[in-house]
């Protein structure tokens, strides 16, 4: 087992994770974590296999897609994930685009899931540069 | 860059498609996913040995085929499999992974046809159906590319 578990997320839901302390997960309260420290987003992604796009919002020019950027990373030691069990590692599954079917990210990256929110204020954030 | 958003669906869609996902992998005793990253996303997996079979449920809207067009909302099933060879090299502490995929026009060709509109998908039988269509399809899938190798270093097996 690992020592640290890493999230990776944008940096809008970085601040707001920050604000509220918790990483409240998807809506099946799913938090997925994995436990290798990518230096890259595009590797983050890749291995991860991380939606390209993000929601549509509307604006005066029509509707515009919003990005789904990897480019944060919360660092949470093991200790703090003890109150359920952590599943995986699964190989993470590759993503594909619906509109061609171009494969746009292969997977591959360990990937854990995690039942709970996870308390994460205070806790360090590591900033990934490169693209 | 893909020609399409994801849509924020009603909350009846969101819960039809959840419920469908859901009652239709219980009933398999599959192992399954309801993958969201705070997107109108689910994935249903379908491990038979090796092999893995999915589908990719997702809510989007794309633009008309012309500008007199209205954008489209629909909820699309698009069908993928993929399989995976893994070695793990002590020595150089390597995990390997070889992974085959099918090509992008076979994917692109099974999940023609496979949409709902957004007044179907409130229907949570509709989404099994298509969800179980999509999912043969998936199995039928020929894994005829090899992507390049998945390789990082890591202390974990």
């Amino acid at each position: 087992m690992a020592d640290w578990y890493f999230h990776y997320t944008s940096q809008v839901a970085a601040q707001m994770i920050r604000a509220s302390g918790w990483i409240w997960g998807s809506s099946d309260r799913v938090v997925y974590l994995t436990d290798e420290l990518y230096g890259t987003h595009g590797d983050a992604a890749d291995f991860l296999g991380i939606p390209v796009v993000g929601p549509a919002v509307g604006t005066q020019f029509g509707m515009v897609q919003l990005t789904k950027p990897v480019e944060m990373v919360c660092c949470i030691p093991r200790q703090l994930l003890n109150s359920s069990p952590l599943y995986g590692p699964y190989l993470a599954a590759p993503f594909w685009d619906n509109s061609t079917g171009r494969l746009i990210y292969k997977g591959g990256g360990r990937e854990f899931r995690y039942p709970d929110p996870i308390r994460v204020a205070g806790l360090p954030w590591v900033s990934l540069v490169q693209p | 860059m893909a020609n399409y958003s994801y849509l924020m669906v009603p909350e009846s869609v969101d819960k039809a498609i959840t419920a469908a996902v859901k009652e239709f992998a219980e009933g398999r005793k599959e192992r399954y996913d309801i993958w969201r990253h705070g997107l109108p996303i689910w994935i249903v997996s379908e491990r038979a040995d090796k092999r893995v079979n999915q589908v990719q449920i997702e809510a989007v809207i794309k633009p008309g085929k012309s500008v007199a067009e209205p954008l489209e909302q629909q909820v699309v099933f698009t069908p993928g499999a993929y399989e995976d060879e893994r070695a793990y090299e002590e020595k150089t502490a390597l995990n390997a992974i070889t992974r085959k995929v099918p090509s992008a026009e076979d994917v692109h060709k099974a999940g023609e046809g496979e949409f709902l509109s957004l007044a179907e998908a409130e229907d949570k039988e509709k989404v099994k159906d298509k969800l179980t269509s999509s999912l043969q399809k998936a199995s039928k899938l020929p894994l005829e590319e090899t992507l390049p190798p998945i390789q990082y270093a890591t202390p974990f097996q």
